[in-house]
C-alpha cells in the first residue's frame, strides 16, 4: 500500500511496468496479459533475471505447474462450462487425461497451431514476440508464462502453449517408474518371491526402456533433465516434490469428479431461474428499477435495461440571474478546481445549461454534452448519483445529434455513466452503456459481444455471458492499445476496472484503478474508487489510505467523505463513520442554508429533491447511531433534520 | 432478536443485526428497499458441527428477518456458515460461490445475487 500510496511512484508510473516489479505479491496478471503480445520492450518483462536458486531447481522447472488435468486449462473451461466453444475439447482431454495418463501422447501439432492461434487471434497479426516464443518456446518466454501462472486468476487467456508436449513425457515417467521402484523396495526383502520378481523387474525395466526411448524420440531437444536415466533413486527423489503435488491433485480430481456430478444439478437451477415465467418480471425487472420511493416513480423497463427516460428537473437557481451564462461556467468551473461547494458548482452549471445559446458554447469551445457531463460528474461527487444518471442521460442524449468531436467527451461521460448505474445496481444499464462506450470510440471491437439486453441474457446459457463477453472485449482492446500504440488509455481501464467490479473481482478491478491511475496520478476520482474497491474487497484499513488521497486532491469530494465512512462503519468504528456521515451531510445542506435560496418561495420542490438525494446518508448515519447505542439520535436521523441537532449531541464534524 | 439468534451460528448474529436495521428503518426507506430487492430468500446454514438452521430474509411484503423456513421462497440458498460470512464480508462474491459449489440455490439465481447487496447495507460507491 504505501509503495501504491506515495507520489513519487505515481509520478513514475507513465511506465506500468516498473509498478509491476515494485508491487510483489499483488496480482498482476492484467499487466502482463496488456502486455504479452507485444513485442520490444515489453519482452522484457517476461524474462525473469538469472539467478543461482533458478538454476538450480531448473531441472524441476523444466516441468512447468502444468499437468494433463492444466488447472488454468480446466477453470477456463469451467467457467465457460456451458459455452459452446470449450466443451467437446474439454471432455475429450479430460477423458483422456483419467483413464489413460501412461499412453498419453503429445497432442498433434495441429492441436498446438490451433492453440497459439486462439492466442493471438486478438491481435490479427502474429507479434513478433509470438514469433519468438514459437522459437524460443523452450526457454526464456516459457519461464515466463510460467512465472506468471501462480498469480494469474484470469485465466481464460493464459496460453497453454508448450505445456503439453513437454509435460507428458515426465508424467508418464512418473508412472512407469513408481511400479519399478516398488520392485526393487521388494527384491531385497523376500527371498522366495525373489525370482517371480526378478522377472518382474526385468520385464518392467524393458518395458520402460522401450517406452523410454519411444518418449526420447518424440522429445524436444530441451529436455535434458532426461538424462538421469537408469539412475531410478534419482529421478525419483527428483520427482518427490512432484509426486506431492500429484497427491493433492488427486484430491482435487475428486472434488472436480465430484462437481461434476453436481453439474447437471447446477445446469438445471440455472435453466429453472432463467425459464421462470416470472423472471422477467420479479427478477430482473425489479432488480433494475431504482430510485428513491415516491420521488422517482416507476419506470417503464425497456430491454436494455436503461431507466426510461426522465427530463432533467433543474433546481431553482434564480440567485444567479445577475449573471452571464459563460460567466457561470468560468464560475462552476473555478469552484470546482478551488475545492469550493460541490452544490453551488452544481447550481452554477445549471443555470449555465438553462441559459447557454449557441454562441455562448461557440465561444467557450465546449459542447452542451460537455456540460452535462461536467454537471453529472459533480453531482456523482456530491454523491448525488440519480441526479448524476438523470444528467449523463441528459448528455448521452445530447451525444446523439453530435456530429464531430464527440469521442473526445464520450468516453467520460459514458464511463461515469456506467458507473453511476452500477452503484444502483442497474447492472443491465451499465452494461448497455459499457457497450455503447464500445461501439462509439473502438467500433472495431463492438463485434465479439452483441448489445446486452434482457433479451440476450435470457437467450444465453448462463446469467454471467454477456457481461464475461464485455470483459474479453475490453480486455482485447486495452491489450491492442497497448502492443500497437503503447498507450494505457484510462477509459478503457476504468471501464474494464468497473466490469471488474460489478462481478466481486475486486483485485483486477483494483490492478485496473492502478494503471488508470498511472496515467492520470491525480485524478481523485480514480482514488476514491479504488479505495471503494478496497473496501468492498474486505479490506476498509487500505481503503481509508486511498480515500485520504482522494480527499488531499479534493477536500469536498462528498462521495470519498460518505465512503470514509463507510469504512470505519464496517472497521466499528462508529463514533468517526457518523461524523463522517455528519459531514457529508453538511455539505448538501451548504446549499439549502444559502438565505437567498430560503427566501424563495417556489424552492419546495427542490428541498423535497434535495432530501431524497441525500436520503443514502442519512440511512447510513442511521446505522452508526444504532451501533452507538444512542437509538434516540438513530431516530432522528432522517432527511429534514438540522445537523445542529447532532452537533449539540457532541458529534464534531 | 432473541428469536432470530441461533446457538453456533456466525450467521445468526449478521442476520440479528440485519433484523434490527430492518426494524429502525422508517416505513419508505424500508419500501424502497423492498422495490429494489422485491424477493423472499430462504437461507438454510450448515455449521461446522454439521447442524442446519434456516432464516427467512423477507424483502417482497414486509421487510424483516425471521426463523425457520417459509411456504413460498423466491429462492431458497444452502451454504456453510464459512460461506455465510464470507459473502457477507465480501470476501467472496455470489458468482464464485455458485460456481464452484460452495453455495446451492434453487429458484431464481438473479435474485441470490442480490443477496449479498442486501447484507452489506453500507457499501462503498465508485
Amino acid at each position: 500500500m504505501q509503495s501504491l500510496l506515495s507520489g513519487a511512484d505515481c509520478s513514475t508510473a507513465s511506465n506500468p511496468l516498473k509498478q509491476i516489479t515494485q508491487r510483489e505479491g499483488v496480482d498482476q496478471s492484467l499487466f502482463r496479459d496488456r502486455v504479452g503480445p507485444s513485442s520490444g520492450p515489453s519482452n522484457q518483462a517476461f524474462r525473469p533475471i538469472p539467478s543461482g536458486p533458478a538454476q538450480a531447481i531448473q531441472p524441476l522447472r523444466v516441468n512447468p505447474t502444468p499437468h494433463p488435468f492444466n488447472l488454468s486449462h480446466l477453470s477456463s473451461a469451467l467457467a465457460a462450462s456451458t459455452s459452446r466453444h470449450a466443451s467437446p475439447q474439454f471432455d475429450a482431454e479430460w477423458e483422456r487425461a483419467s483413464i489413460a495418463p501412461v499412453h498419453r501422447q503429445p497432442p498433434p501439432p495441429a492441436l498446438l497451431s490451433a492453440e497459439y492461434q486462439s492466442w493471438t487471434s486478438p491481435s490479427h497479426t502474429p507479434s513478433p514476440w509470438v514469433a519468438a516464443f514459437a522459437t524460443n518456446g523452450k526457454g526464456k518466454g516459457r519461464e515466463a508464462i510460467e512465472q506468471s501462472m501462480p498469480a494469474a486468476p484470469y485465466r481464460p487467456y493464459m496460453p497453454s502453449i508448450g505445456y503439453q508436449p513437454t509435460f507428458q513425457p515426465m508424467y508418464s515417467g512418473y508412472q512407469q517408474q513408481q511400479p519399478i521402484d516398488r520392485a526393487v523396495h521388494h527384491y531385497g526383502r523376500s527371498e522366495t518371491e525373489q525370482k517371480d520378481m526378478e522377472a518382474a523387474f526385468e520385464r518392467a525395466l524393458e518395458d520402460a526402456r522401450l517406452q523410454r526411448n519411444a518418449e526420447v524420440t518424440q522429445e524436444q531437444p530441451a529436455e535434458g533433465v532426461r538424462e538421469a536415466k537408469g539412475d531410478f533413486d534419482a529421478v525419483w527423489e527428483s520427482l518427490k516434490p512432484e509426486a506431492e503435488r500429484l497427491n493433492k491433485l488427486a484430491e482435487w480430481e475428486s472434488d472436480f469428479s465430484q462437481f461434476v456430478s453436481d453439474e447437471d444439478d447446477l445446469f438445471e437451477t440455472l435453466n429453472d431461474s432463467l425459464n421462470r415465467p416470472d423472471v422477467g418480471q420479479t427478477g430482473l425487472d425489479d432488480q433494475l428499477e431504482f430510485g428513491s420511493g415516491e420521488y422517482l416513480g416507476n419506470f417503464l423497463q425497456s430491454d436494455d435495461g436503461l431507466p426510461a427516460y426522465r427530463p432533467y428537473e433543474f433546481s431553482d437557481s434564480h440567485q444567479f440571474d445577475h449573471m452571464s451564462a459563460t460567466a457561470a461556467w468560468a464560475e462552476g468551473n473555478r469552484i470546482l478546481a478551488s475545492g469550493g461547494s460541490l452544490s453551488d458548482a452544481t447550481g452554477l452549471l445549471e443555470f449555465f445549461i438553462q441559459q447557454a445559446k449557441m454562441d455562448d458554447y461557440n465561444q467557450l469551445g465546449i459542447t452542451d454534452v460537455e456540460a452535462w457531463s461536467l454537471l453529472g460528474k459533480t453531482h456523482a461527487m456530491n454523491e448525488k448519483e440519480s441526479r448524476a444518471m438523470e444528467a449523463f442521460e441528459q448528455g448521452r442524449k445530447a451525444l446523439e445529434g453530435e456530429d464531430s468531436g464527440r469521442e473526445k467527451v464520450a468516453g467520460e461521460l459514458l464511463i461515469n455513466l456506467a458507473i453511476s448505474y452500477v452503484n444502483e445496481s442497474l447492472d443491465l444499464a451499465a452494461l448497455t452503456i459499457l457497450h455503447q462506450f464500445l461501439t462509439l470510440n473502438h467500433p472495431s471491437h463492438t463485434t465479439t459481444s452483441a448489445a446486452p439486453s434482457r433479451h440476450a441474457i435470457s437467450e444465453s446459457t448462463s446469467p454471467w455471458a454477456i457481461h464475461q463477453s464485455l470483459t474479453d472485449a475490453y480486455l482485447a482492446l486495452a491489450r491492442e492499445q497497448y502492443a500497437k500504440q503503447g498507450i494505457v488509455d484510462p477509459d478503457v481501464q476504468v471501464g474494464l476496472g468497473t466490469l471488474y467490479y460489478m462481478m466481486g473481482e475486486y483485485d483486477q478491478a483494483r490492478d485496473c484503478w492502478v494503471a488508470a491511475l498511472g496515467e492520470r496520478p491525480n485524478d481523485y476520482l480514480l482514488w476514491n474508487r479504488l479505495g471503494a474497491t478496497l473496501a468492498n474487497g474486505g479490506n476498509p484499513e487500505e481503503a481509508v489510505d486511498a480515500y485520504r488521497r482522494a480527499l488531499e486532491l479534493k477536500p469536498t469530494f462528498t462521495r470519498a467523505i460518505f465512503n470514509l465512512g463507510v469504512a470505519c462503519l464496517n472497521i466499528g468504528v462508529y463514533r468517526e463513520a457518523a461524523e463522517h456521515f455528519l459531514a457529508a451531510l453538511s455539505m448538501h445542506q451548504r446549499d439549502s442554508s444559502n438565505p437567498e435560496k430560503n427566501r424563495d418561495g417556489n424552492n419546495t420542490t427542490s428541498n423535497v429533491t434535495g432530501m431524497y438525494e441525500s436520503g443514502g446518508l442519512w440511512n447510513t448515519l442511521r446505522r452508526a447511531l444504532s451501533a452507538m447505542d444512542m437509538p434516540d439520535l438513530a431516530e432522528e436521523a432522517r432527511p429534514g433534520t438540522d445537523l445542529e441537532v447532532f452537533r449539540l449531541a457532541g458529534f464534531e464534524f | 432478536m432473541s428469536d432470530i439468534k441461533e446457538e453456533g451460528f456466525k450467521t445468526s448474529d449478521v442476520l440479528s443485526t440485519l433484523a434490527g436495521v430492518f426494524d429502525k428503518m422508517p416505513e419508505s426507506e424500508k419500501k424502497n428497499q423492498i422495490k429494489k430487492t422485491n424477493g423472499i430468500f430462504q437461507i438454510t446454514v450448515k455449521n461446522a458441527q454439521g447442524k442446519e438452521a434456516t432464516w427467512v430474509i423477507d424483502l417482497k411484503n414486509e421487510g424483516k428477518v425471521s426463523k425457520g423456513p417459509t411456504k413460498k421462497p423466491d429462492v431458497t440458498m444452502n451454504l456453510s456458515d464459512d460461506t455465510f460470512i464470507q459473502l457477507a464480508d465480501g470476501k467472496l462474491n455470489g458468482q464464485k460461490a455458485f460456481m464452484t459449489g460452495a453455495l446451492k440455490v434453487k429458484g431464481n439465481v438473479m435474485l441470490a445475487t442480490k443477496l449479498d447487496g442486501v447484507l452489506k447495507g453500507a457499501k462503498a460507491k465508485l
